[in-house]
Order: C-alpha cells, then sequence, then structure tokens
C-alpha cells in the first residue's frame, strides 16, 4: 500500500467517524473515488459492529460469581494504598538501613537520596552488581527496567546535554534484607528516538493509581508487572491480579 | 460505580452484570472464537473488581474496562501461545471453527472469509483500535486514553486496519501491515 494510498484511506476512515475538518471534510465529499472508499469502508465498520451472538447465560453467571469471589478475597487482603506504601516503608526500613533514589527527568537531573548513600547529581552511569532483569519501552515513553536484588552503590542520572538517545534516567533503590536493593530505573526517551513498541507494550494491563502515568512493562522478582508513577512514588502492579507488589518512594 | 467502590456487594453485581456482555462482545471480536473470550470476560471481571479501588473517573467507567478486557483478551491468547482462531465459513453457510492462522486460506478464497477470521489476521494494536471504535463505538480520544496510545496514532491505526479488513474481505490480496509504532 503506498504512502498516498494510506493518506486517502486515513482521509476516509477519518471522514466516516466525523473526525475531519471542514476543508477536509469537503475535500473528501468533492472527489468521487474518495467517497466511493468511504462506502467500502463503511460496509467494513458495518460488519465489526455486528456483534455477535450473546454470551449464554451459564457463562455470564459464572464469571459474576468468580469476580464477586475474588472481590471478597481482595478484600480480605486488601490494604488501603496509603497504607500498604507505610507498610512497605516500614517493612522496607527495617529490614535495610538505607535507601537511595534518583530521579531524573527527559530535559535534566533531579536527585534526592538518603542519608547513607549518596547519588551525586549529573553523574552518568547506573551501575548494579547484578544488572536488569527486564525492560519494557513504552513507544516515545519512558522505559522501566528493575534489577533484581543487588548491591547497587550509585544510581543516577546523566546532566542535562549529556543524555543520549535513550535520554535521562530516573531510579529507584529498594533496600532488602538479603544483599542490598532492588533498583527501578526509569528512562524517560526523548526525541524521535523512541524505539517501536512492542505489541501492547503500551497498555497497561490493570488500571493505575488515581492520576498516575504508566511507565512501561518489567518483571518483578519473576512476576509481569506495570510501573506507574505518581505523586513521586513508582508503583509496581502484577499485571496478572492487579496487585500491588511494591510501592517506591521517588525523590 | 461509588457504591460499588466503596463496598456495596450488590451494586458491585449489578455493575458487573450490566457490562458482562458488552466486555464479552469485545473479547469475542478480539479473540475470535467463544471459549477464549469467555475465559477473557471472566478474567476482566476479576480485573475490574481488582482496579475498581483505582478508578478514578477520569474516563467513563465503560472506556475503563474496555481497557482492562482488551488487555485480559491479549493475555488470554498470549497465555494459550496463539493467534486468534479463525472462523470459516463452509459450503453450506456454517461456520467451521478451529483453522489456524498458519493455515489461512490463499486470496481465492479470501472472499469467503468471515469477519472474525479477517480480524484475526490483523496485528492486535489494529485488531483492538477497530473494534474498540467501531463495535464498542469509544471516539479516538476515549481510545486514545483505553490505549494509551496518541489520537493521531488511533486514528492511523483505525484506518489502516480497515482497510486491510476491506482488503481481505474482498478478495484482495492481504496487505502487509508491519507492526505498528506508537507514532501516528
Amino acid at each position: 500500500m503506498t504512502d498516498d494510498q494510506s493518506a486517502r484511506d486515513e482521509l476516509a476512515s477519518a471522514y466516516m467517524d466525523d473526525a475531519l475538518a471542514p476543508a477536509e471534510r469537503a475535500h473528501v465529499e468533492s472527489d468521487p473515488q474518495l467517497m466511493a472508499r468511504v462506502r467500502q469502508l463503511s460496509a467494513v465498520r458495518a460488519m465489526v459492529a455486528t456483534a455477535g451472538p450473546a454470551p449464554d447465560a451459564d457463562q455470564r453467571e459464572a464469571a459474576v460469581r468468580a469476580a464477586l469471589q475474588a472481590a471478597q478475597e481482595w478484600t480480605q487482603r486488601a490494604v488501603p494504598l496509603d497504607a500498604r506504601r507505610q507498610r512497605a516503608r516500614v517493612g522496607l526500613g527495617a529490614l535495610a538501613a538505607a535507601a537511595a533514589v534518583v530521579l531524573a527527568v527527559a530535559t535534566g537531573v533531579a536527585v534526592t537520596r538518603s542519608d547513607d548513600h549518596p547519588a551525586p547529581q549529573g553523574a552518568a552511569a547506573v551501575p548494579t552488581d547484578a544488572g536488569p532483569v527486564a525492560e519494557a519501552t513504552s513507544g516515545a515513553g519512558p522505559s522501566t527496567t528493575i534489577a533484581p536484588r543487588s548491591s547497587a552503590t550509585t544510581l543516577t542520572g546523566p546532566s542535562p546535554g549529556t543524555q543520549g538517545t535513550d535520554g535521562a534516567v530516573a531510579s529507584a533503590r529498594v533496600p532488602s534484607a538479603a544483599s542490598g536493593a532492588d533498583v527501578i530505573r526509569i528512562v524517560a526517551r526523548s526525541g524521535g528516538s523512541a524505539a517501536p513498541t512492542p505489541a501492547g507494550a503500551a497498555v497497561s494491563a490493570c488500571p493505575g493509581p488515581p492520576r498516575a502515568t504508566y511507565r512501561g512493562r518489567i518483571t518483578w522478582q519473576g512476576t509481569p508487572a506495570d510501573v506507574f508513577v505518581v505523586d513521586g512514588r513508582a508503583v509496581v502492579v502484577a499485571r496478572r491480579g492487579c496487585d500491588v507488589l511494591v510501592t517506591v518512594t521517588l525523590g | 460505580v461509588a457504591a460499588a467502590q466503596g463496598g456495596d456487594r450488590q451494586a458491585l453485581d449489578r455493575l458487573l452484570r450490566r457490562h458482562y456482555d458488552r466486555l464479552y462482545a469485545l473479547c469475542r471480536r478480539l479473540t475470535g472464537n467463544d471459549a477464549d473470550a469467555a475465559d477473557a470476560a471472566q478474567d476482566a471481571l476479576i480485573g475490574i473488581v481488582r482496579g475498581l479501588p483505582r478508578f478514578d473517573g477520569r474516563a467513563a467507567f465503560s472506556t475503563w474496562s474496555y481497557r482492562i478486557a482488551a488487555n485480559a483478551c491479549f493475555d488470554e491468547l498470549r497465555r494459550r501461545g496463539r493467534r486468534p482462531v479463525l472462523a470459516f465459513p463452509t459450503e453450506d453457510g456454517d461456520v467451521a471453527l478451529g483453522a489456524s492462522a498458519e493455515r489461512s486460506p490463499d486470496t481465492a478464497v479470501a472472499d469467503r472469509v468471515t469477519i472474525d477470521a479477517a480480524l484475526a489476521r490483523l496485528p492486535e494494536d489494529f485488531r483492538v483500535a477497530v473494534v474498540l471504535r467501531d463495535l464498542c463505538d469509544l471516539d479516538y480520544a476515549e481510545i486514545s486514553h483505553a490505549l494509551a496510545i496518541p489520537a493521531g496514532t488511533v486514528r492511523s491505526r483505525i484506518a489502516r486496519g480497515r482497510a486491510a479488513l476491506a482488503g481481505l474481505l474482498g478478495g484482495n490480496p492481504s496487505p502487509t501491515l508491519e507492526r505498528p509504532s506508537s507514532q501516528p
């Protein structure tokens, strides 16, 4: 399909959806070939719009029962997000002595760090002992990396003007009892250098917290998860089940 | 929705029943068969229940629930390691289920494929955009929100998806659709 044909199809398609400016609309209506294409695509739309048979009543009943059962289990286990956050802080605080947090934005670097793990602003490396176990890229958005438990010692973002195609880096380290820290690193891509979007990568499996920004997919200790950022926190949510796995304070 | 969020079990029951058929219809189109659609729709309801405390009302509940359902559908397909099952009409007009995408017919019989079969041949990013628009009647902004992609990308994917379907349903050689980027 040529670029020209694609452009004409997009015009015809947007015309059907009433998504054109008046001038574009007039252009389509004055072109018999475009109007013929509109009729073709409208027939396709009608086929897609025809819903199949209604679901079986037993299926519906079973699905609703399963969801209500899940709700009951969820309610018994659920703790409000703020409480989870508090609990995570307390638990993590008991497990390790310190946390280092680095947050960088695409055009600059902002650094917050704990008392005992200095993280110099403007340094360029993000060394960890174990390296990332997963990385997800969300189109032109940021990518997210979570490293396994490690003894990361320096978590920084590049200084303004030195970032490469990956843009700036935001990282947060979650202290752990075993040997150091889990590392959440968010790479905010800038410009047009983003890699192609993996299938579905731009879509979170679960809704994030209110006002949260979706940051991409990761694997958190073997569990596929989504990362959201809201109010200076990174919230890691299991893609299956939507459980909050960990909440990390950034900056 | 607010009552369900507040823990009213009856409200939650009503909410789930009210939306189940729409979600099932979406899943039926995205998975291409009844069994996967039923499983995915059930997973979607569970996802809704678990995500409900975080639903903030920025989008309509239906838009939000479609997003969860679409992800449940694709997770279901990935879990089973396959593309949507195709449905081809038989000589007597019935629909036979079970042919795989890999054994899809050549263009000589492409005009006989059903809309499910044609949809199954679209990359999922195109398929979900077209189905959310044409079956679920979401506008570009709502789809943009549901899929977390720019509205321009939505418009482009819908147009390319429809054009590809037109080719498949009309018996024309199926156009090559590369996996879309997030750019319009």
